[in-house]
Parts: structure tokens; C-alpha cells; sequence
């Protein structure tokens, strides 16, 4: 979730209209990592997410002079991201539920817990990652977009050109799922445990 | 049934995916000497005196209305107008 307010913000969307590349730092700090992650999820694969990362910022680059004072820099970004992968998805026609390669997507050089945490944090988290790449596009953008970005479903619907009436439904119906899903996955393993203790 | 706020949770306990560094500051790096060249690019446009521009708006014009002028040439002898 974004820690710029909106005075910040303007601030620096006149900076880069005026061609400030230590402007263009500020905002590459706040949204690079969170960007990527909003790319990787969506598309299930790293190098993709880069490449489109990158078009994204230069498409940034390309458009500071164009920027409207009051540009939102959070939705603008994640507008274009997202338009990207829409079009790469189009053009490739990529197959949409490839999970098993998710692991690949995670990242190095956080800190260590416990190994009996990291099992079982990493359990849990392999079973979110998995029910999530699982789920149709649309839901799982709009799920990245509100539930870990922060997005109000306002900008998540101009972000993904649908009405905010829209973008509710379209949450509710992907948490619904998910919930559903992530119960499904839980339900054997209970079972299992179960046995064990009768 | 997970009630559909655990859902959000769990969403938000995911671990934060980090790009390559070396990658990261490549496209840093290429963004930033962009934004510099078209700032250098503005600085020279606004510099650049009023009767350059002027001379260089008069010749784009120019060209355009003599290919202009020699599309509709062609129009008129293809109708066997001209």
C-alpha cells in the first residue's frame, strides 16, 4: 500500500512533467517492487513480469511530459501494467493456469524464521499461491489489485475498465471462490489428520 | 467454509516478490537517461530562437503543401479533369 500522500504526489507528477529524473526515482522506489509483484502474480512467470515492467516504466518515461497535473501516479502505473499484460496475454495466447511453476516466483534474502515457521508459513503460503494463480484472470487482478495493493475498488475498476459496481461483484465472487478453492485444498489434509488421531 | 476476510488476510501475508537488483537498476538506469535526453531535448527546443522555429514550421508547411498540391495534381489527370 502506498505511503505517499496526495500533496506528495502532485508534487512529484509536476516534478516529472518537468523532466526531474530524481523525481523518477521517487516514484521507481515506491512502486517497482509492487508492480512486480502485481505482474508476477498476474502472469505466473518472472522474466514476463520484468519485460512488462520495463515497457511500463518506459512507457512513464515516455508520457512525463503528457501527465495531467492531477495524475493518480498509483492507477496510472498500474493501468498501464495491466494493459500490457492484457495485450501480451492476447498475442500469446498464454495458457492461464500454470501454478506449478509459482516457487520460482519467490523471493531470496528474506528473513529466516524458524524452520518449523518456515514449513509451516511456507505451506500456507504455497496453498494461497497456488488457489490464486488457479482462478480466472479477472478475479485474480482484481484480488492483487484491492486485497494486496491497497487499491480502492474504485481505482481497481479504472484500472480493469469496469464499473465500480462491477469491480464489488467481481471481488465478491473471486474472495467467494477462493474461499471455496482454499476449503477444498484444506479438506483432505484435515481428513488425513483425522485418521491419525482416531 | 474460510470466511471471505481470511482471504484478504492471507492475500496480504503473502511474501513481497523481489525483481532482480541487477535488473532493477538496468531499467533505472535507461529511464533516467531517458528523462534526461528529452529534458535536454526541451531545454534546446525552448532555447532555440523564435525565427528557427518559425523557419522550421514554414518548411514542414511548406512540404506539406507541395505534396498536397501534387495528390490532387495526380487526382484530377487520373479523372481527366486537369
Amino acid at each position: 500500500m502506498t505511503c505517499m500522500d496526495r500533496d506528495s504526489e502532485l508534487a512529484l507528477v509536476a516534478r516529472l512533467r518537468a523532466g526531474d529524473s530524481a523525481a523518477f526515482d521517487v516514484v521507481y522506489e515506491e512502486f517497482n517492487a509492487r508492480l512486480f509483484n502485481f505482474l508476477a502474480r498476474l502472469s505466473r512467470r518472472r522474466d514476463i513480469a520484468e519485460d512488462l515492467l520495463e515497457e511500463t516504466w518506459l512507457r512513464l518515461v515516455g508520457q512525463t511530459a503528457a501527465l495531467r497535473s492531477d495524475t493518480r501516479l498509483g492507477p496510472w502505473l498500474f493501468t498501464v501494467a495491466r494493459n500490457l499484460y492484457v495485450s501480451y496475454r492476447r498475442s500469446r495466447l498464454m495458457e492461464d493456469s500454470s501454478a506449478g511453476g509459482f516457487i520460482a516466483l519467490w523471493a531470496f534474502g528474506r528473513p529466516q524464521p524458524s524452520p518449523f515457521e518456515a514449513t509451516a508459513a511456507s505451506e500456507a503460503e504455497r496453498r494461497v499461491e497456488a488457489v490464486l494463480g488457479t482462478l480466472p484472470v479477472a478475479y485474480r487482478e482484481a484480488l492483487l489489485l484491492v486485497g494486496i495493493e491497497g487499491l480502492r475498488p474504485a481505482e481497481a475498476a479504472a484500472v480493469c475498465r469496469i464499473t465500480p459496481e462491477a469491480m464489488r461483484q467481481r471481488l465478491s465472487r473471486a474472495r467467494a471462490l477462493m474461499a471455496q478453492r482454499l476449503d477444498n485444498m484444506s479438506a483432505p489434509r484435515l481428513a488425513a489428520l483425522r485418521e491419525v488421531v482416531t | 467454509m474460510t470466511a471471505d476476510e481470511d482471504v484478504l488476510r492471507e492475500l496480504r501475508r503473502l511474501p513481497a516478490l523481489q525483481p532482480d537488483e541487477v535488473w532493477a537498476d538496468r531499467v533505472r538506469a535507461r529511464c533516467r537517461a531517458a528523462i534526461a535526453r528529452r529534458h535536454l531535448q526541451f531545454e534546446r527546443s525552448k532555447r532555440a530562437p523564435f525565427s528557427v522555429r518559425a523557419l522550421e514550421s514554414a518548411l514542414v508547411g511548406g512540404l506539406g503543401l507541395i505534396y498536397l498540391s501534387a495528390v490532387i495534381n495526380d487526382v484530377l489527370r487520373l479523372y481527366g479533369i486537369g
